[in-house]
């Protein structure tokens, strides 16, 4: 394979040399390829074709005759002849070339820039809909659902909410159901998490109900069974409510 | 374009007011380009083409507006519509095979070195030889000495294909004017009558 591969190295490369030596080898080729590359020549040969053209005689008679049809239309002539656009023959103003290439430039570039514009969006919104790819194969069913069960049951705004934000609303439903264990264990509640919870439910007193509605609207939105435990878990909020009461004259 | 559009501006504005000696100045700034440029489309006929457009452009001088090189550009774009206009008299334009006009033999050519100057006929059965679109944008540009927009405007072509006519025409002509190939063919056009 190896000898092979080199052999075939071997004869290409001859080929190439082959190929390359004749350019420079046979000057008959050469010379007249370089005369027409070269840019001069065809000006050289501009310069002398129009020279030589110009040499033109200038007949006698015919220059009389034109001077005779000058003078015979001098004489006739009346002031009503009126340049027509064939004999406008003014240099254009380069104004107009500059307002258009203008133009051309504004409208290109506003082109560009709103092509631009518009793929930096589009880049955008990928991103922020990328994480919620996961949950939009999961928001069809759960729209769908609500489509046919809206005309049947009130509660057609229940399930919305879950679905916008699940992750944050489960992190609240579990830290709902830790917080009853967790509540009088001495610094537990000094942690972030139990503030931020504290924080959204606004005070210590209100964490309790507003438990009870996250987890109570959680589970009209899911299945009766667990609204039936949840609402048990409901009853029992007042009565951990009724807890940190006891549990301050505990403590000192 | 060339150094004596000053001058026939001048003689432009003067034959313009009346003046028959600022008419003769331009005649004869004008009509050699012009004539030779008649020869190259027209052949035998372009005396008799340049008579008559010079009896339209003293006629119509009152109505021209612009300088020397537009006067120039005026005076083709005049003589080349006689010349269709003779063409569509008597029958087929020079250089189609039903033209009684030959291009003269170009043999002498061989003699000329590279340096030497050429001769006005020599020149003009160079450029004879060259196809007919090739010929015309080549003396307009170098025999009337218009600069490309108005060699455009005068063939009502468009500039890009006027340039790139002229440069092929020079670069046959290039070719033409070597002294060791002169037998070489000189590529036409597709299309090209002849």
């Amino acid at each position: 394979m190896s000898t092979d591969r080199n052999g075939d190295e071997r004869l290409s490369g001859e080929a190439r040399r082959r190929d390359a030596t004749p350019p420079p080898g046979t000057p008959q080729d050469a010379g007249p390829a370089n005369d027409l590359d070269d840019p001069s020549t065809p000006e050289r040969t501009a310069d002398r074709i129009s020279a030589a053209l110009r040499q033109q005689p200038v007949d006698d008679t015919a220059e009389q005759a034109a001077i005779a049809a000058f003078q015979s239309a001098r004489k006739a002539r009346d002031r009503t002849l009126s340049t027509r656009r064939l004999d406008d023959w003014r240099p254009r103003p380069q104004k107009h070339r500059w307002a258009r290439g203008g133009a051309v430039a504004l409208v290109t570039s506003s082109l560009l820039g709103g092509i631009a514009f518009a793929s930096i969006g589009v880049v955008d919104t990928r991103q922020h809909n990328t994480p919620k790819t996961g949950t939009s194969h999961i928001t069809p069913p759960a729209h769908t659902p609500r489509e046919q069960s809206s005309p049947s049951s009130g509660p057609s705004t229940a399930p919305t909410t879950p679905s916008r934000h699940p992750g944050t609303t489960k992190d609240v439903e579990a830290h709902c159901r830790a917080y009853e264990r967790v509540k009088n264990r001495g610094h537990a509640l000094d942690a972030t998490a139990w503030q931020r919870l504290i924080r959204a439910a606004g005070g210590k007193q209100h964490v309790a109900t507003y438990c009870a509605q996250l987890t109570g609207s959680a589970d009209t939105a899911t299945s009766s069974p667990t609204k039936a435990n949840k609402t048990g878990k409901g009853h029992g909020m007042p009565s951990a409510k009724a807890k940190p009461s006891k549990g301050p004259s505990s403590q000192p | 374009m060339s150094a004596d559009n000053p001058a026939l501006s001048t003689a432009v504005v003067r034959a313009q007011d009346g003046d028959e000696a600022a008419f003769v100045v331009l005649y004869r700034l004008v009509q050699p380009g012009l004539l030779s440029y008649l020869r190259g489309i027209a052949g035998e006929d372009a005396e008799d083409i340049a008579a008559a457009a010079w009896r339209e452009i003293a006629c119509e001088l009152p109505r021209f507006r612009g300088d020397g090189h537009g006067f120039r550009g005026w005076t083709a774009s005049i003589a080349r519509r006689h010349a269709l206009g003779h063409f569509r008299l008597h029958g087929a334009a020079p250089g189609s095979p039903g033209s009684p006009w030959t291009p003269p033999a170009v043999d002498n050519i061989a003699h000329t070195l590279p340096g030497a100057t050429l001769s006005a006929e020599t020149a003009q059965a160079l450029v004879a030889r060259l196809p007919r679109a090739q010929a015309e944008a080549v003396l307009l540009r170098h025999a009337v000495r218009l600069d490309e927009r108005a060699a455009a405007q005068v063939m009502g072509r468009p500039r890009p294909v006027v340039r790139m006519l002229a440069r092929r025409g020079l670069r046959s002509l290039a070719r033409l004017l070597r002294p060791d190939d002169l037998t070489q063919h000189v590529p036409r056009t597709l299309g090209e009558p002849r």
